[in-house]
């Protein structure tokens, strides 16, 4: 135990006294001198009386030392764990962690209110209230039990330097923890009791309120910033974001420290965001270990990577790993899901684009699941991203306006066509693109593939198949870009149609043209040629 | 309908079985030729469909280093013979095409289909032509009785009789 001299010398933080007590209640708050103190007979005071003597001068005065030296000297002696009540112990816990008694916080708490938490005739919320006859919040600003027990167990585990396994289901040796004063058991035992406190959080946080949204809550006394950085979830009644911090930090490291997947996974949701490399830690173990687990954990490692976005982090490894797990196992429709996703702005991959084999794998993806749309607007995506980076560099609208001027017909354009025009755009320019990114073959013939089919799909419901069409073949002939043979019998229907000759000529012409260039005749066995 | 239903779906079964890109290439892009061929016939006269198809059935072959086959000639054909064009313009083109290719089709409703429109606008030496393929084509069939035989040569005397060369048919009985 430390006396008042050594608790003053230990560097507490120093509050400002304030004058304006205005909301304070009771009596021993209303006290506006501390030499007021100094004639109290404390012996004649209850714990009670005595706890709110100690918090008064704690909290109004700062005055760690005194505060302390009634700890010390008045209420310890008179009391033990096996005789302090709820209350008292709700109440004495803040203030002893505030004082980095963590020890005898943490004893108080293990003693006095565990086993009520056990027992359910405490509830994890009941923690976080503060009795109206010590602190009421307003110009004291003072913890409440929760989060400094959170506090105080953090302390004591984070000061025992114990490793944090790097991957799920490893577990770190006992032997290795350079520990000075405490056992490897002993920080363990801390651990669980900070996982153990999480848990009656938690649940009763889900059983109270199932859907909690940080809009609901009263932001009127956070500041900006710390509006500007909620988490995704208030955790129960706790309304300062600080607050939270402390209290989903402390669980985050002991569920690392246990390797708990689950508590982790739980905890994600109320970590404020401005600790997200703490959240892009753990969710990078939590991702790669999971897309080693079969269908079931690529799915999970796709809403693990959906979480990590959600928290602003961006890792292009990450969405990587995740796409060629679902990839593996032919979970096309979730890539495609995912690729409408960042290209929707919904999931914020930032400034990392991710490459090339990823960008492959989601367009040949989008290609199975038949989502032809979103192959082309991750396919204009990634081309964007990678415009932003080569400056003055904009092979889009390039293409674009070629494709515009070449199909003007000086007619007056209704708003249906514009919205027919619209629809097109993105196919049209997508053909062209490819010829500037002709760096994956592969995908580019499919991306290719996609864009024209589709195309020529829009094409035939337009107003102008005919000058549709014949702005595709422009382009692709500007290009120098074959497409699928497919694609020109679709477009030679399409003239046929309109009975437009020319045009059916010049699209036979391209086609035998691209073909004779691309035809590998060794492919052709007899076999083939007489089914022509 | 029926005829090209089955033959579509041969063509489909065989490009099941073939998964070669190219094989898939090759009957793309016969049947882009078949389209075109047939859109130049509803519009350009004779002649120059007779050479506009020279050119575009010599392109297919070298492209893919082949010959026309039996399936395409009948394939084309019917598909000629269900279009709404005028029969002397189906006729002129299936002439050029047989020209062309130098293949008959082979299918035998599609020839006696012929065989009729030919006899009806008197085009006695395509007439006769494909009353001599018909007649090897139903030769060991059930429809080679002696009843079907004399429906044949009566309408090749039509034929005959319409071409105003009816000299011509002593040579043929």
């Amino acid at each position: 135990m430390l006396d008042g001299q050594e608790a003053s010398s230990q560097g507490y933080r120093k509050k400002t006294p304030r004058s304006n007590n205005n909301d304070v209640d009771g009596n021993v708050f209303k006290v506006v001198d501390e030499a007021e103190f100094d004639n109290y007979q404390l012996e004649s005071k209850t714990i009670e009386q005595l706890i709110a003597i100690m918090s008064t001068l704690w909290a109004k005065f700062s005055n760690g030392a005194k505060a302390l030296n009634i700890w010390n000297n008045h209420i310890y002696p008179r009391t033990s764990t096996n005789n302090m009540s709820v209350e008292e112990a709700l109440q004495i816990v803040p203030v002893l962690a505030d004082l980095k008694q963590y020890n005898q916080a943490i004893d108080i708490y293990e003693q006095v209110l565990r086993p009520q938490l056990r027992a359910h005739r405490l509830r994890a919320s009941q923690l976080n209230t503060v009795g109206p006859q010590t602190y009421r919040r307003g110009n004291y600003s003072r913890p409440a039990a929760l989060p400094s027990l959170f506090h105080a167990l953090f302390t004591r585990v984070a000061m025992s330097e114990f490793p944090t396994p790097q991957k799920i289901g490893e577990v770190a040796a006992p032997d290795t923890i350079p520990d000075g004063n405490r056992t490897a058991n002993e920080v363990q035992h801390d651990a669980e009791l900070l996982l153990e406190l999480w848990n009656w959080v938690w649940e009763e946080d889900q059983a109270t309120k199932p859907t909690p949204h940080y809009l609901t809550r009263d932001t009127s006394r956070e500041s900006d910033k710390d509006i500007a950085e909620l988490p995704s979830r208030q955790l129960l009644n706790v309304t300062r974001v600080k607050e939270q911090t402390t209290i989903t930090l402390s669980a985050h490291k002991a569920a690392k420290m246990l390797n708990n997947a689950r508590a982790l996974e739980q905890i994600m949701d109320y970590i404020p965001q401005r600790n997200w490399r703490i959240v892009r830690n753990t969710y990078e173990i939590l991702i790669k270990e999971a897309v080693t687990q079969g269908k079931q954990g690529a799915l999970k490692a796709l809403e693990q990577f959906q979480t990590l976005c959600r928290f602003g982090v961006n890792s292009p490894t990450l969405c990587k790993a995740v796409v060629m797990a679902l990839r593996e196992h032919n979970r096309s429709y979730e890539i495609a899901q995912l690729a409408r996703q960042i290209t929707q702005g919904e999931l914020d991959l930032g400034k990392m684009v991710p490459d090339r084999s990823t960008l492959n794998a989601v367009i040949h993806a989008c290609h199975d699941a038949h989502h032809a749309r979103d192959a082309i607007d991750f396919w204009n995506w990634f081309v964007r991203q990678y415009e932003q980076r080569a400056e003055g560099r904009a092979v889009t609208a390039v293409l674009e306006s070629e494709v515009t001027e070449s199909g003007e017909s000086g007619t007056v354009t209704s708003e249906k066509n514009k919205d027919k025009d619209a629809m097109l755009k993105p196919y049209s320019s997508t053909i062209g693109t490819c010829y500037y990114w002709n760096l994956l073959p592969k995908t580019w013939s499919t991306l290719t593939l996609i864009a024209s089919d589709k195309y020529l799909t829009l094409i035939s419901t337009s107003n102008s198949p005919v000058s549709e069409a014949e702005k595709l073949l422009k382009t692709l002939k500007t290009h120098f870009s074959p497409i699928a043979a497919s694609s020109y019998a679709g477009m030679l229907r399409i003239a046929a149609k309109a009975n437009n000759i020319e045009f059916a000529i010049a699209l036979w012409t391209v086609s035998i043209f691209f073909s004779s260039r691309t035809m590998h005749k060794s492919h052709f066995s007899n076999n083939h040629l007489c089914r022509i | 309908m029926k005829q090209q239903a089955k033959l579509q779906s041969s063509a489909e079964g065989g490009m099941a079985q073939e998964s070669d890109q190219s094989y898939n290439d090759a009957v793309v892009h016969a049947s882009m030729a078949q389209t075109l061929l047939l859109l130049l016939g509803k519009q350009l006269m004779p002649e120059a469909w007779h050479t506009r198809a020279e050119m575009i059935l010599s392109e297919l072959t070298q492209l893919f280093n082949a010959n026309i086959t039996h399936n395409f000639v009948n394939t084309f054909i019917d598909q000629t013979l269900q279009r709404n064009y005028p029969p002397e313009t189906v006729l002129d083109m299936v002439t050029s095409f047989i020209k062309i290719t130098g293949k008959y089709p082979t299918e035998v409703p599609i020839l006696r289909e012929l065989f009729e429109q030919a006899a009806k606008l008197g085009r006695a030496e395509l007439a006769l032509a494909l009353f001599a393929t018909l007649k090897d084509a139903q030769k060991g069939s059930t429809e080679d009785s002696a009843e079907s035989q004399s429906e044949m040569y009566s309408t090749l005397l039509v034929a005959y009789g319409r071409s105003k060369e009816v000299d011509k048919l002593t040579r043929v009985w």
